[in-house]
């Protein structure tokens, strides 16, 4: 027997529809969930009864504890996301970004994240908010000069590559010009900003502001 | 008789390639919902490992309709073990 959200779940979690939600419940059936909050109020965050998934779970869970203690972890992160079938690493690892601090290493991570791994269109919509966060701070918050480098030579390469994640670079690149915060023209040889180009005569301009699109243009010298 | 063959075999062949298609757009949309239901599993796992959440493992050895199911929720907030649910925690490494 499948639940669907009840409106009890609804108001515990209303992102998603309850935590209950999708779970086969039957007996000698394993569940793995979380319970969340003090004594007097708790609550589930999900409820998974698909046992496929255990396995990956329970991975995180000990990868969350090591991740902690060594940064130097992230760097198997993009490698994983592609390794693993399923979206449950992917997700996992986006929100923890985004639930922690949004720093240098954070930014080194996330660029590291799209050159390697295959992600999907809402993890590249969180990695664009928090590297634009990150590259927008400024006084003592702002980045590094070293990490900015670091940031926009590799997200030059991935606009300029043959991957999906070019968009997400693209993206970010005529949002960087349009602010201000970068000269393309110190980061690309030829070769690089025709590729550029041609990704950019792909990528759905809509989105970008007027200033964007012409400072991204100009930079580029397109037209 | 051939024409009548000829637009019977159109026809199937017609017929099939559209529900090829159909049951193409229907298993993409199913992988889709799938994969959004796991990228969603990923995202509320990482908002679970905080101080403030346990993450359990419980079997259901009794079930017997919505009145359990209320009980098992309850169960599964408060972290306890009783008759219809066993709880246990998952260890974390």
């Amino acid at each position: 027997m499948k639940f669907y959200p009840q409106r009890e779940d609804l108001r515990q979690d209303p992102t998603r529809g309850g935590p209950w939600f999708n779970v086969d419940v039957k007996v000698g059936g394993r569940l793995i969930f979380s319970s969340c909050g003090n004594n007097d109020k708790p609550f589930n965050r999900f409820v998974i009864s698909k046992e496929g998934l255990f396995p990956i779970i329970q991975n995180i869970i000990s990868y969350d504890a090591e991740i902690s203690r060594n940064q130097n972890l992230v760097s198997d992160i993009a490698q994983t996301i592609n390794n693993e079938k399923s979206k449950v690493f992917e997700g996992y690892i986006i929100t923890h970004f985004w639930l922690g601090s949004h720093n240098d290493n954070t930014a080194v991570s996330l660029v590291n994240l799209l050159s390697v791994a295959d992600i999907t269109g809402r993890s590249g919509g969180w990695i664009e908010a928090m590297l634009m966060r990150i590259v927008s701070r400024q006084g003592n918050g702002a980045m590094a000069p070293d990490t900015r480098n670091f940031v926009i030579s590799h997200l030059v390469e991935v606009g300029a590559g043959d991957s999906e994640n070019s968009r997400y670079a693209i993206h970010l690149l005529a949002l960087f010009a349009g602010a201000g915060k970068v000269d393309l023209k110190s980061y690309v040889d030829e070769e690089k900003r025709q590729r550029l180009v041609t990704n950019y005569q792909k990528f759905d301009t809509k989105i970008l502001s007027p200033r964007e699109k012409s400072e991204f243009e100009r930079q580029l010298m397109i037209n | 008789m051939k024409k009548i063959v000829i637009g019977i075999g159109f026809f199937v062949l017609a017929f099939t390639a559209n529900n090829l298609a159909l049951f193409s757009q229907i298993r993409q949309l199913a992988e889709s919902d799938n994969s959004n239901y796991e990228y969603e599993m990923g995202k509320q796992l990482s908002h679970s490992l905080s101080p403030d959440c346990s993450i359990l493992t419980g079997t259901i050895e009794n079930f017997d309709g919505q009145k359990s199911f209320l009980q098992m929720q309850s169960l599964c907030s408060e972290k306890k073990s009783e008759q219809g649910l066993s709880v246990e925690i998952l260890p974390a490494a």
